[in-house]
């Protein structure tokens, strides 16, 4: 379903020219940009609120056991029923059998990334019960047999008249270039499915362990609707997304909105705690908590330990200028973006993704907006050892480092190197400059020119200054 | 003040008139130079590239050259700066030796507008310049080191100049060492950007601190046959820009 | 089941001798939330306005403070405004406006409760309650920093009310306005929250910016929300 099988610079050659696509990119993260900085403002210490959110979460994960144990008692204390799944196609399995023993034909989705990670939609459609998405977005890209390109904004590449035109197409509507009419067409299919769904399933943004409670915060509702209308529901949730306690909570929710669309809150932030109690009007009479492991405990025992405080807010990829020029589809992974390039190689192993940590120019923008504050340019450089390490290395980048190496450690090497590269790129120059080089070094040279290098270096002016003023080695 | 220079092996070998630029604003400020002899690169592009085995190698003899002493290193390179700074540590974790040894250069470390404002408290070094300028902050400087208000004091403090600010001032110029080599597609499209974002604003010239970003920017310039062209801040404080 | 519970346990471990060595403790903090925006000398009325223009700046609707009978008087006119003529509701005692059912009989305005039973009515049930134009429920609190009312469902207190119709009324008592969800949590939010099956904050009406980040209010949640004060 997702593209890893093709190699990441055949998908960057489709979008990285591409300036709709660029300019749909910045129309979404310059507005969620500028309105994270100007929300988290009105967070009088918005900065320590983020050291405090980025302390919390090492903490639960360095102890994620115990809270996870806390957290299962307070779901089994309020009448949910807990599953553990060590792998995708065992929360699938579960949640097939769940869906398949009370009857359930349609199952209503909100949005779940994690769900995305375990191909759960195909695993239902084999099982004859029909997964039915609900954000809208999602509803797009369900309809379209495609994947989402931001975790925010899922459809943020496509036009309102490639969605006009989807919904023509599968559902016989006429064609609009209104975007509250597509919505509204969308609203009326999704609402008739709410009622008729036997089953319920969300992603989790945040467990509580203190008291089993689970919150869920979506701007549309179908959170909401997915989660209170059918008669069994299911929360998927990474065994990561914890936090020990309530006021816990309060902080991260604090951070969460702002940090992923520059809201203060979602439109609705919901807290689940058990299925529906005795006396109450409504709600569903069975809750189920499919906890995944899904690949976080091996992170958990490595180096990488860090990126599982990740909260999913998104913030990395509206800062990325390498997603806002390659788009969400490229990375190839259920993942986008700086998180992505993280999280595809170390979920899914370096053979299949040994490029995405290279591809980035490590500026930083993603870690000076991570609300968390994961050191995500750290994590990539280590990345990028381990894929040297793991032989992922391209020839005539080990040859030519090799070789930098030993004369960098050598100045006499070194300064001898430097005069070759000045006799030689003096002579392929032209005016000073170099326009064009062999492979691979003319993936400068098809865009800019290189300047020659110096026929002295400084090194050696130096070294005659001295000399003529009569110096040696130190300065007075 | 005496400091040790460490002139970064871009600027060594490809720029070198950038280096003497170094010395004479540092020597104005008050500064005494020694330029430690045998310094070649800080080992940055292998450690980026995933070669920490080689970047130690080149990590080592840095930090020989350097030697243990107490003067503070200055290098007119952000990234460069950064990569003593925060990674010779980390390359050396676990080592009795040579751990000991990086913590101590990586303190020493000062970029040079750093230096120059912070330490020496010279933000006027009696530059001029008659028009327009606009500034790119490196990434490396600005979210590494966390200098910004450094180069702009200096930058205020030249006569004559009109400093107008750059669009999206603080984005990627897309070089990231072999970045733009590996993904030279996406780095020139985000250098394309920065290069229209310069060029809108009217300026004669770019300043930046980073070779390495010039290196970028002026190759792309220079092939557009652009009438700007991007300057190292310490060409422009030795007046040696019209 | 339980390996899955065995490897995080090992890895735990391992993480916090390794990456995360100095985060296995609490990390002793001088607070926990962001501080409030509020400066402390702020009252009630402070909270009231706040939560006024944070309401409207979502584009949703703040009335009064009002008695209780405006405060019925208000919610009956905006039921009429939209041309409905049933309001799927609370029990009237947990809204907690005392005048409300008998301005709403007064108005001819049918009270449909909104019970949804799990057995074999529930689709059919659900079907028709689907229908109603307007939900009218009370709010457990105002969050005024956020413009936010919390409404926690429970017995009388139907999760439907506030998410199927298209337009939701709220009356919210004064007396129940909190500067800030973290005082709210502090104050018994978090025990509410814990003994509630559930519980939700909203922000404003329903909304969506997937296509072309166009914004488009009324997604599946209910478009319009009206926040009614009771000053009680």
């Amino acid at each position: 379903m997702h593209g890893a099988a093709i190699p990441f610079k055949k998908r960057v050659a489709k979008s990285v020219h591409d300036e709709a696509l660029h300019k749909a990119l910045r129309r979404a993260t310059d507005r969620f940009e500028a309105n994270r900085v100007s929300m988290l403002a009105t967070l009088p210490d918005a900065e320590e609120a983020r050291d405090r959110a980025r302390a919390i979460r090492r903490h639960t994960i360095a102890n994620l056991d115990r809270y996870l144990e806390q957290f299962v008692a307070g779901v089994e204390r309020s009448g949910g029923t807990v599953h553990w799944a060590a792998g995708g196609d065992e929360a699938n399995a579960i949640i097939v059998k769940l869906a398949k023993e009370r009857g359930v034909q349609l199952v209503v989705k909100g949005k779940s990334m994690i769900s995305e990670e375990t191909n759960l939609n195909d695993a239902l459609a084999s099982a004859g019960i029909v997964p039915q998405e609900t954000d809208l977005a999602e509803y797009v890209v369900q309809l379209a047999g495609t994947t989402p390109s931001h975790i925010v904004v899922p459809i943020v590449d496509m036009t309102r008249f490639e969605v006009s035109h989807l919904f023509h197409e599968k559902l016989g509507t006429p064609e609009t270039d209104d975007t509250t009419q597509l919505a509204r067409i969308a609203r009326e299919r999704l609402r008739k499915k709410y009622i008729e769904a036997g089953m319920g399933l969300t992603g989790v943004n945040f467990g509580v362990a203190e008291n089993g409670t689970m919150t869920i915060v979506t701007n549309e509702g179908n959170g909401r609707l997915s989660s209170s209308l059918p008669r069994y529901q299911v929360a998927l949730m990474g065994i990561e997304r914890l936090v020990p306690t309530m006021e816990d909570l309060g902080l991260m929710l604090q951070l969460l909105a702002r940090s992923a669309t520059g809201q203060k809150l979602s439109v609705y932030t919901s807290m689940m705690t058990g299925p529906r109690r005795e006396g109450d009007a409504d709600g569903p009479e069975e809750l189920h908590v499919v906890l995944l492991d899904n690949g976080r405990t091996r992170i958990l025992a490595s180096e990488y330990a860090e990126m599982l405080t990740c909260i999913r807010c998104g913030a990395c990829l509206n800062a990325c200028p390498v997603y806002k020029t390659i788009g969400g589809h490229a990375y190839g992974g259920v993942y986008p973006g700086p998180m992505g390039s993280v999280l595809s190689p170390l979920f899914s192993g370096l053979d299949a993704y040994s490029d995405l940590p290279h591809a980035s120019s490590l500026c930083g923008a993603c870690r000076e907006v991570c609300p968390v504050r994961i050191d995500l340019p750290g994590l990539l450089l280590k990345l990028r050892r381990d894929t040297v390490k793991t032989g992922h290395r391209p020839w005539w980048l080990q040859l030519g480092l090799s070789g930098y190496a030993m004369a960098a450690g050598s100045p006499g090497l070194f300064g001898a190197g430097t005069r070759i590269a000045g006799l030689g790129s003096g002579l392929i120059a032209r005016d000073g400059w170099i326009h064009g080089m062999p492979a691979p070094l003319n993936a400068w040279t098809d865009s800019r020119d290189f300047p020659k290098f110096a026929p002295r270096s400084f090194q050696a002016m130096w070294k005659e200054r001295k000399a003529q003023r009569g110096e040696h080695g130190g300065a007075g | 003040m005496r400091i040790q220079l460490f002139v970064t092996c871009m600027i060594d070998t490809l720029a070198p008139e950038i280096g003497e630029c170094v010395v004479e604003v540092l020597e104005k400020a008050g500064a005494q130079i020694e330029v430690p002899e045998g310094q070649t690169c800080c080992g940055q592009p292998a450690f980026n590239g995933g070669f920490w085995d080689e970047s130690r190698a080149m990590a080592r003899h840095t930090i020989e050259v350097f030697g243990d002493g107490d003067a503070p290193v200055v290098i007119p390179s952000g990234s460069c700066g950064y990569m003593i700074a925060h990674h010779y540590p980390e390359l050396f974790e676990g080592d009795p030796v040579w751990y000991p040894r990086a913590v101590k250069l990586s303190g020493r470390i000062r970029e040079l507008t750093e230096y120059l404002v912070d330490e020496l408290g010279v933000t006027d070094l009696g530059a001029s310049y008659d028009g327009k300028l606009t500034y790119h902050a490196s990434c490396h400087l600005l979210r590494g080191m966390r200098i910004h208000r450094q180069p702009m004091s200096l930058l205020s403090q030249v006569q004559g100049a009109e400093i107008v600010p750059l669009e999206e001032e603080q984005e990627c110029c897309g070089f990231g060492g072999l970045f733009s080599i590996k993904f030279g597609d996406i780095s020139s499209e985000m250098l394309k950007r920065k290069l229209d974002n310069i060029e809108a604003t009217g300026a004669d010239h770019v300043v930046g601190c980073d070779l390495s970003c010039l290196l970028n920017i002026n190759g792309g310039l220079h092939r557009r046959k652009s009438k700007v062209t991007g300057v190292h801040i310490a060409q422009l404080l030795a007046g040696k820009v019209r | 089941m339980s390996s899955v519970m065995d490897r995080i346990r090992e890895a735990a471990t391992i993480a916090a001798a390794g990456p995360l060595a100095g985060d296995r403790e609490r990390p002793r903090l001088e607070r926990v939330a962001a501080r409030s925006p509020f400066p402390l000398e702020a009252g009630l009325n402070d909270y009231v306005e706040r939560f006024r223009t944070e309401l409207e700046a979502l584009s949703s609707n703040a009335y009064g403070p009002l008695d209780a009978e405006g405060a019925a008087e208000t919610a009956v006119r905006l039921i009429q405004e939209r041309g409905a003529f049933r309001v799927l509701t609370w029990d009237e005692s947990q809204i907690g406006c005392p005048a409300l059912r008998d301005r709403l009989e007064q108005a001819a305005i049918e009270i449909v409760p909104s019970d949804v039973p799990n057995d074999e009515e529930h689709q059919a049930v659900l079907e028709r309650l689907a229908e109603i134009e307007v939900g009218l429920t009370g709010a457990t609190a105002g969050l005024a920093d956020t413009g936010s009312i919390v409404v926690a469902s429970g017995p009388g207190r139907a999760r439907i009310a506030s998410l199927l119709p298209p337009v939701h009324i709220a009356v919210l008592p004064l007396s129940k306005m909190y500067p800030t969800m973290q005082a709210w949590l502090a104050a018994g939010g978090a025990e509410l929250a814990k003994g509630t099956s559930n519980l939700v904050v909203i922000t404003g009406g329903s909304r969506t910016s997937d296509i072309e980040l166009q914004l488009t209010l009324g997604m599946h949640g209910p478009r319009e929300l009206h926040v009614v004060l009771y000053r009680d």
